[in-house]
């Protein structure tokens, strides 16, 4: 019976370590910079986001170089003289999702306070934001909205075009993960 | 039985608890290219075709000036009273293909060109960017000066093959051997061109000094050099402000089409033989 237990647990565990992970490839991530002399609002569609929902721990990667732009010219811009692509290619967030239980997955849409460290630009900081969660049976939507300074990273704005872009960005996020 | 829930208990933890980091790995994909951009800041180096592409439903408007020579004196402001323009249009049919238009008014040229990119510097970790480029110029004046008027005569072309390699952030370089072909060669009295068909090889680079101006030049060997030709050389820097190239130089070419600057460079560097030029690229979206 002992050995019986045990063979089961094992299995179980085997079993739930793998259902217990959410992930997504090509969620996205938008961010408005606008202001009234220009439009910019690029958006990336290939955010990669792992959930783990034993735990609550969430990350989120995307490259630089994803974000598209309306203006191929902005978007080389962007690339070469803001957030240097090529030193900093990745921005990513490690963190969590505060008071994590599993009855946050009952199918309802659910509040939410992500607390983690977003890097972008080479640059570290801790980060609180507000976020919406809801599950379907097969996958689990994200999305947030938040405001990030561009002084705080390390971004610096030439003064020629400062009045052209916004020094505060807003980033919306909207992921849909699926069991790994 | 407690050693057994002990040891249950361990078993989980093993499987359940995975840092942040071990997430962030498994999200990791290392097949992605990382496809190489802005190799230069413009589409020209100087002279020279670089291997930069005007981007999808863009237009790019170009303005180019060349002045006289620096060593025409004071009465001249140094070259600057005289000067040659030319204007081109260049259109990007999609992100890797380009069509221009282009008016000069050294020996009212005309000159139609594509330039097609064949592969980017980092696709399966290919090393160069490589482009083609290829222009028909049409002269509206050579008439004027040839024995026979054909009008097959005033046709001549360019072909050339760019590679370019980004060698860091800052460093790019870039080759461009190239051929020409005159149906008429030289019926200008006052060049030296006699053969049909010309080779040359196109050497460029820029060095970026900080993120908006960069330190460019080239020089532009002919291959089958005949006596009198001189070989291109220019130096100058590219200055960018949000939608404008500024691209000012000194050059011993004054004609700013490829045959013209590739064969038919008249001054010298030795003697103060040289120009200042300047580009102002523009581009207009259509997206």
């Amino acid at each position: 019976m002992k050995q019986f237990l045990f063979i089961l647990f094992t299995f179980s565990a085997i079993f739930a370590s793998s259902q217990e992970k959410y992930i997504s490839r090509n969620g996205s991530i938008q961010f408005i910079a606008s202001t009234p002399l220009e439009t910019i609002d690029p958006i990336n569609n290939y955010v990669s986001c792992i959930l783990d929902t034993e735990n609550g721990h969430l990350v989120f990667q995307l490259k630089m170089i994803s974000f598209k732009f309306e203006k191929a010219l902005m978007e080389e811009h962007f690339n070469e003289k803001y957030v240097e692509s090529e030193k900093f290619p990745k921005a990513t967030f490690q963190g969590k999702i505060k008071d994590w239980n599993t009855k946050l997955l009952d199918g309802e849409k659910h509040m939410v306070i992500a607390i983690g460290n977003i890097t972008i630009h080479g640059v570290e900081k801790e980060i609180t934001v507000n976020g919406i969660i809801k599950t379907n049976k097969i996958n689990i939507f994200l999305s947030s909205s938040f405001d990030i300074t561009l002084a705080d990273f390390g971004v610096e704005i030439p003064k020629l075009v400062r009045d052209k872009i916004s020094k505060t960005v807003k980033v919306e996020v909207n992921m849909n993960l699926k069991q790994k | 039985m407690k050693r057994l829930l002990v040891f249950l208990g361990c078993f989980f933890l093993s499987f359940s608890s995975f840092s942040q980091d071990d997430l962030l790995s498994f999200l990791d994909n290392e097949n992605e290219d990382n496809l190489t951009f802005a190799t230069f800041k413009s589409t020209k180096i100087i002279n020279l075709q670089s291997i930069e592409q005007t981007n999808k439903k863009e237009l790019n408007f170009v303005i180019s000036h060349r002045f006289g020579t620096v060593n025409s004196g004071i009465e001249n402001l140094y070259g600057l009273d005289n000067g040659s323009m030319r204007m081109s249009f260049d259109y990007g049919l999609s992100d890797n293909v380009t069509v221009g238009l282009a008016r000069s008014s050294s020996q009212k040229v005309i000159d139609v060109s594509v330039k097609g990119r064949v592969i980017t510097q980092g696709r399966k970790n290919f090393p160069f960017t490589v482009a083609v480029y290829s222009a028909i110029y049409y002269d509206t004046l050579s008439s004027v000066w040839a024995s026979e008027s054909l009008l097959k005569n005033d046709f001549s072309f360019v072909n050339q093959i760019i590679i370019a390699r980004k060698i860091n952030s800052n460093l790019s370089l870039q080759l461009s051997p190239s051929f020409t072909h005159y149906n008429f060669p030289s019926p200008y009295p006052w060049q030296n061109v006699v053969n049909k068909r010309m080779y040359a090889l196109g050497i460029g680079g820029r060095y970026k000094v900080n993120r908006s101006v960069s330190v460019n030049s080239e020089w532009i060997p002919i291959l089958d050099k005949e006596e009198g030709t001189v070989n291109s050389f220019s130096v100058g820097c590219d200055i960018e402000t949000g939608g404008h190239v500024f691209q000012l130089f000194l050059t011993n070419s004054t004609k700013m089409y490829e045959r013209g600057f590739i064969n038919e460079t008249l001054g010298e560097w030795g003697d103060g033989g040289v120009h200042f030029g300047f580009n102002i690229s523009r581009v207009f979206n259509f997206n």
